[in-house]
């Protein structure tokens, strides 16, 4: 009597105890709602093919955590990309010299006086092309709307000698090496031939896609911008509205061919990156002179609305524009009129990149709101990781202060993503961006 | 017996429990009756419930008692389905002395844990830049009298040394080329002190025939205790060259803690319904001021290192306790309870590193007088809820879903000393 007492008993709390279950159970597969993902293709600039740093490297999986491939892999599809090897296009990076961090640009040919320490193209970059595989990341740093289709034959040629390499001088080609195409970033697709160039639709459309993410528009100002706000090559004048848009539909309709879905970003806008906000006249309490770009005539002192270039700040280290005798060039600075300039045609080619996708009943995820709030200067949070803008330290963009590194991707792929679920009924889970690498210090 | 204590001590870690970081486990018939136990108070754990009602206890009583606590946590995420915490199962433990000195006095001492948490998580988990492993260990040592004013009232005060220890690890979101991320590893200890004083009355006896019923009241109050962690120790590890002047591998920290006051009031009915049937109900009313963990702050020596500062900003919270006692023969006990545990931590700030919930908790229990001077407790405790929030200074949405259950086993030695002209609460 007393022992089945004590079994009761003892089975009875062995019931309670074997009550500690809290596990959740795992996420279902992810179920793309009325869009089709089996065929993922990603168009964009150097944003989508996951540059950063100022180059295409892969050493800590930089390229390979591209926000589309972020997506893809969320998405449960394949993916491939044209990945690089280690260093890739070379790249810059963070120096600990003299008790101070300091930036090392990539390795130049233009320049003579490479630092040390700079780090120049890995020798498998110069291979890096495999033109017969077809990749989902269709992506190329640098590429501009209007590099996408070509209306006229000068154009077409244009765009092969940017892309597809011929015969340009050696100071435009990519390594300075004739027969280099000025841009090496699209090596991996066949651009044809200089009497018989390839645009660059014809790879999207033969992409055949069934769901896609677009993020074009960035460098048809960025180019400019960054040159100061002056047309130093061929390639970095602004994009006139009527053209960007006539090509920007001639995209989406090709994608309409196939794509039942898609998502089209917005341009953000670029002057608040710390490529123009980090070298300011109060970081350097002093006066500037400069040149304007609208007229190279004007030397004047430089007011906080003109934007410095990050770029500018070894000039500066070496005396330039402490003088009115000895201004910062143009090509350093996006004067206050240019500033004006950038913003106005980022909404004005938002308002297209919206109207097109609209018209074709695509999801347009505003990237320009997105990074405004990120830019505003206060500080976020994901994952207990506190972020600012800031360069270097702020630990959202990468070390050329343009580029997100792969924790501002992973926050951009998340964007992307809620639009996705929003506008097609998908379940796609956000990545946790502290799986991500940040800046990495020396 | 200093030396148990003291590898106790050793081996104790710290546990999570509802109710902010208090540990509601300071005796096993309060346990098992939902944590109610001021307005009753007849064992040697009246010294901590409420000093007061020690004057009601004769001879030498003595408790030892100890819990396992065996906790299950596990956080879901919008990116992540599922992480278990690997907290460790905890065994805090509880001494407590009463003595009758007379008349109208009686000394008490007291040896518990009264705070404590503990959370790990494997150190490559989502939230490992809030936090890895946290834990928190404090011992309270009080002396305590008891003065019988009249036969229905008594008064008690004692005075309580505290001592904690702390330490977390989490991880730094810096990374090098031969790194992915840093790590900070704290860890302090320190004192403090404060004291507990509570009144007593057996207020009303009402008898009819065989019949008895007695009312009790009692009124306790805890008194908060700053705890300065002010010989720090913080160690960084993995951090890249060029930042180790802010996070150098070792530097001094200060921080302070203050343990929360506690008052309670509680109520207890007792009715001998005949020769073998003892039946008491009791209520306690328990108000914690939690709103005392408003920040916490680690200041360190080193000037580059940037102060770390963390808003808790908790609320004095409210716990309703239920208990039942059904005594067959003064001999076997059989103990149920319930208690309404709120949440000391508000909207937004449900961290990883503690994630409390406001919940109902079931607890039971059986005692066993195995002769005059032993007797034995068991009580048992069962917290099962789920909690969603977005932590907002870390942008960490957590579900958190624990399960609790609390084993824990009390001798009670009772010398004789002068008999004691008896009322029902003395046992």
């Amino acid at each position: 009597m007393k022992l089945s007492k004590l079994t009761y008993i003892s089975v009875a709390i062995l019931t309670f105890a074997s009550c500690t279950k809290t596990e959740f159970d795992p996420y279902e597969a992810p179920d793309s709602g009325s869009a089709d993902f089996s065929n993922y293709i990603s168009i964009g600039s150097s944003f989508t093919q996951g540059f950063q740093d100022g180059g295409l490297h892969n050493e800590f999986q930089q390229q390979e955590n591209s926000y589309p491939a972020i997506i893809a892999a969320q998405m449960g599809v394949s993916f491939k990309q044209p990945l690089v090897t280690g260093a890739g296009s070379g790249y810059m990076h963070l120096a600990f010299l003299n008790e101070k961090i300091e930036v090392i640009k990539a390795y130049d040919c233009q320049e003579n006086d490479n630092h040390p320490l700079a780090i120049p193209y890995d020798p498998s970059f110069l291979t890096w092309t495999n033109q017969t595989t077809t990749y989902n990341n269709l992506a190329i740093g640098g590429l501009n709307v209007r590099n996408v289709i070509s209306f006229n034959s000068t154009d077409a040629i244009t765009n092969y000698i940017l892309f597809g390499g011929s015969t340009p001088s050696g100071q435009l080609a990519w390594n300075c090496v004739a027969g280099e195409p000025i841009s090496p970033y699209g090596r991996f697709l066949n651009f044809g031939s200089i009497s018989n160039p390839v645009d660059y639709i014809e790879h999207v459309k033969n992409s055949k896609a069934t769901f896609f993410t677009c993020w074009l528009g960035i460098h048809d100002v960025m180019g400019w911008a960054n040159a100061g706000g002056d047309d130093v090559s061929g390639s970095s004048i602004l994009t006139p509205v009527a053209s960007f848009r006539t090509k920007y539909d001639a995209l989406l309709d090709t994608l309409k061919l196939t794509a039942s879905g898609g998502v089209c970003a917005t341009v953000h806008d670029i002057t608040e990156a710390p490529f123009f906000n980090t070298v300011t006249l109060e970081v350097l309490g002093k006066d500037i002179w400069i040149k304007e770009g609208a007229d190279t005539n004007i030397i004047r002192k430089a007011v906080k609305e003109d934007l410095l270039l990050l770029s500018s700040s070894s000039l500066i280290k070496e005396g330039k524009g402490l003088t009115m005798q000895d201004p910062l060039p143009h090509q350093q600075v996006l004067d206050k009129d240019e500033v004006i300039i950038v913003k106005n045609y980022i909404n004005a080619i938002n308002a297209e990149i919206r109207a097109s996708a609209q018209a074709r009943a695509y999801a347009v995820l505003d990237m320009y709101q997105f990074m405004k709030t990120l830019n505003s200067g206060n500080e976020f949070n994901f994952d207990g990781i506190n972020f600012t803008t800031e360069f270097i330290k702020g630990g959202f963009y990468s070390v050329d202060g343009i580029h997100p590194n792969s924790r501002g991707y992973a926050m951009i792929a998340n964007e992307y993503m809620e639009v996705i679920n929003a506008s097609y009924g998908a379940n796609l889970k956000p990545v946790a961006v502290s799986n991500y690498r940040g800046i990495t210090f020396p | 017996m200093k030396k148990i204590l003291l590898n106790l001590l050793l081996i104790t870690p710290a546990v999570v429990s509802a109710g902010g970081f208090q540990l509601n486990l300071q005796g096993l018939k309060a346990a098992a009756m939902g944590g109610a136990f001021t307005g009753l108070s007849n064992d040697a754990s009246a010294v901590f419930y409420n000093p007061g009602a020690m004057s009601s206890l004769t001879g030498h009583q003595f408790t030892f008692g100890a819990n396992l606590v065996d906790p299950h946590v596990s956080v879901q995420t919008p990116q992540v389905a599922n992480t278990n915490q690997t907290s460790p199962r905890a065994t805090p433990i509880h001494f407590y002395y009463s003595a009758q000195l007379n008349d109208k006095f009686n000394f008490g001492f007291l040896v518990n844990n009264q705070f404590g948490s503990s959370s790990s998580y494997e150190d490559d988990w989502q939230g490992r830049y809030i936090i890895q492993n946290i834990s928190l260990r404090t011992f309270m040592f009080q002396p305590t009298v008891s003065y019988k004013l009249h036969d229905k009232i008594s008064i008690g005060a004692g005075f309580v040394y505290a001592t904690g220890s702390f330490s977390t690890e989490k991880a730094i979101p810096v990374s090098s080329s031969t790194t992915t991320e840093g790590k900070a590893s704290l860890t302090g200890s320190g004192d403090g002190v404060g004291y507990n004083i509570g009144i007593f009355s057996n207020f009303l006896t009402l008898e009819n025939g065989s019949k008895k019923t007695d009312f009790n009241l009692g009124l306790s109050y805890r008194s908060a205790m700053p705890i300065d962690l002010s010989n720090g120790e913080a160690e960084f590890t993995d951090i890249p060259v060029a930042l180790q002047e802010q996070f150098p591998a070792k530097t001094g920290f200060t921080s302070k803690l203050t343990l929360p006051q506690v008052f309670t009031a509680g109520l207890s009915v007792q009715h001998q319904y005949n020769e073998n049937l003892l039946f008491t109900v009791i209520y306690d009313f328990n108000w914690t001021g939690w709103s005392s963990y408003d920040t916490l702050t680690f200041k360190f020596d080193n000037k580059e290192t940037p102060e770390s500062k963390t808003v808790k900003d908790w609320q004095d919270v409210v716990t309703h306790r239920f208990g039942l006692d059904i005594t067959y023969k003064n001999k076997f006990s059989i103990r149920g309870g319930i208690y309404m545990d709120n949440s000391p931590i508000k909207e937004g700030f449900v961290s990883p590193e503690l994630p409390d919930i406001t919940q109902t908790a079931y607890t039971g229990g059986f005692g066993y007088k195995i002769n005059e001077k032993f007797s034995v407790d068991f009580s048992f405790i069962r917290q099962s809820a789920e909690r969603r929030d977005l932590l907002l200074a870390a942008n960490f949405d957590g579900t958190y879903r624990r399960k609790v259950n609390v084993y824990g086993l009390a001798l009670n030695i009772k010398l004789s000393g002068k008999s004691k002209p008896s009322t029902s609460t003395a046992e």
